[in-house]
């Protein structure tokens, strides 16, 4: 299999229109494999549902007709299908393919595939005489699916590497969204369903460098208040921040790494507790309640014997009611599940006769989390 | 170093309170997180014995107020200050202490008798320990009375009882039923 073809023009030479075609080939098949190879297929613009309320002048029912708003896409073969302009869709086209089925609330697919449509040029004709079109107008069809036809975009197979951007009618469908039909008109769009939705193109590199010293990741393709963006500064100093954008454009972080490695983060922090370590807390509970763990040991780590627990608890005596009082701790105990069991005992050597009665307390306590170095808790 | 009390949304009375260096709880936390199934309040009823008045976690929610180191020594002398539509207020109420409380078993109710006449409709939710069971016992009390009977046939012994009354001090004592 030879590659590329690069046609060679020599001076003299009769020029045929195979030669012209051929340079056209050329280029068509270098753009097609850079959108196809260095790029991952998928609406690169526009393209979205939209809708405009209507109300059916026979019926007084309400629906919405349905429009695809400009925008590009480039499919599997690496060709780029450009809606030049709002396209509304047909329900008459839809009713054609889906017009017979029984009513249903589930959305139909719609697609965008690349047509080709042969124009004829508007210059000088040719010496030989007019034989057929000279222009082929790059267009796109709308397609209307079955419920379920969604499916078919995940088993489109892109072409060989060699291959030139195939030709229509070879098909290839992007999946615009989803149309509810009820009564003869549309009635609601949805991006989603089933589990499917538009794909989007994206870009194949190992390397993204920027050109102004700072690159940026976000999350759509405007700025918007409280999206996320991911930024590499190459400023003075360095650094990557992750963080949300706020109205003025630029991000408020919520984690920053500095040049000298120092990581800041606004919220909390949580992680795997590596093997050998021990993560403490200590605080006061009354009796009944469970004691807290320290923070990232999960009560199934605890349960599945990969973390062990260490807790120490202390008593806390109250202040005697009067003088005639003496107080001391009953019990300062936690049970196997980590309820604090205290209480406290009141003697009243004035009462008549002596009274000692015993009363819920709190303690104190500390404990220790920690994980064997044989337990596989990582490292 | 975060309080977070368990309170009882019935009356508002603080059951148990907890707190702990670096433990932080989602805001929406509920109260199984630290109690479990149930908190087990315990009170003594003679030498040796103690009845175990469990409230169901269901029935409980969690606060994180403002700091109250007073609540760990008398919890139920706390109550949480409710805000419908939204957060309870931050700070505890401490609630005016019930001395003595009038608390008898009749032939077939619980009397509790408060020392002063409401003048709005007051909850009150009891918990009586009759053997292995426990008797919930929720009610209210009418504006100008004092008193509610609370339905509970009992025989005579003595009884592990928590009375919880919106706005006063809740009590977890030991009540006798006189042969």
């Amino acid at each position: 299999m030879t590659g590329p073809l690069r046609p060679a023009f020599q001076e003299g030479q009769v020029l045929a229109a195979a030669d012209l075609a051929a340079t056209v080939a050329y280029t068509r098949g270098t753009t097609g494999r850079h959108a196809r190879l260095l790029h991952d297929w998928g609406i690169a613009d526009g393209l979205e549902l939209t809708t405009a309320d209507r109300t059916d002048p026979a019926t007084n029912a309400r629906y919405v007709e349905v429009s695809v708003s400009a925008g590009s896409a480039i499919d599997g073969t690496g060709r780029e299908i450009v809606v030049p302009a709002p396209v509304v869709l047909s329900e008459a086209e839809f009713a054609q393919v889906n017009g017979a089925d029984r009513a249903s609330a589930e959305p139909y697919p719609v697609f965008l595939t690349a047509v080709d449509r042969a124009r004829t040029s508007t210059g000088p004709g040719s010496c030989a005489g007019a034989t057929g079109p000279t222009r082929v107008e790059e267009s796109y069809q709308i397609l209307f699916g079955r419920l379920g036809d969604e499916r078919l975009v995940a088993e489109q197979r892109p072409p060989a590497v060699g291959a030139a951007p195939a030709d229509p009618p070879a098909r290839w469908l992007v999946l615009l969204g989803f149309l509810r039909w009820t009564d003869g008109h549309f009635t609601a769009v949805a991006s989603r369903a089933r589990t499917v939705g538009p794909r989007y193109a994206g870009v194949r590199a190992d390397t993204v460098a920027a050109r102004s010293g700072t690159l940026s990741l976000r999350s759509r393709p405007a700025v918007q208040e409280g999206q996320p963006a991911l930024v590499l500064s190459g400023e003075d100093p360095p650094s990557l921040v992750y963080g949300l954008y706020q109205a003025s454009g630029s991000v408020s972080p919520l984690m920053t790494v500095a040049a000298n490695g120092n990581l800041t983060i606004a919220g909390s922090f949580a992680s795997r507790i590596s093997a050998g370590s021990v993560l403490a807390t200590s605080g006061s509970a009354t009796d009944g309640m469970l004691l807290p763990l320290p923070s990232g040991v999960t009560p199934e780590e605890v349960a599945d014997g990969r973390v062990s627990l260490h807790v120490y608890v202390t008593p806390r005596v109250p202040p005697t009611p009067n003088d005639t009082t003496l107080t001391s701790p009953a019990q300062a105990t936690v049970d196997g599940d980590r309820r604090v069991r205290c209480r406290v005992r009141i003697f009243d050597y004035a009462a008549a006769p002596p009274q000692v009665f015993e009363q819920p307390g709190a303690v104190d306590f500390l404990v220790l989390a920690t994980v064997a170095a044989t337990s596989g808790g990582g490292g | 170093m975060t309080l977070y009390v368990v309170y009882a949304p019935a009356t508002g009375h603080v059951v148990g309170a907890v707190n702990a260096v670096g433990v932080t709880l989602p805001d929406d936390a509920a109260a199984g997180s630290l109690v479990g199934r149930e908190l087990p309040l315990r009170v003594s009823t003679g030498a040796g014995e103690v009845a175990v008045l469990p409230l169901a976690a269901g029935d409980l929610a969690v606060h994180a107020p403002d700091d109250q180191p007073g609540v760990f020594a008398d919890p139920l002398a706390f109550g949480v200050e409710q805000v419908p539509g939204a957060k309870p207020r931050p700070a505890l109420r401490e609630l005016p202490s019930w001395e003595n409380p009038d608390l008898v078993f009749s032939t077939d109710s619980l009397v509790v008798t408060l020392p002063f006449e409401v003048t709005v409709q007051t909850p009150v939710l009891a918990l009586v320990a009759v053997g292995e069971s426990v008797r919930v016992l929720p009610g209210s009390i009418q504006p100008g009375g004092e008193s509610i009977q609370l339905g509970v046939t009992v025989s005579a012994g003595s009884y592990g009882v928590l009375v919880l009354v919106a706005g006063l001090a809740g009590v977890l004592t030991r009540v006798e039923k006189k042969a």
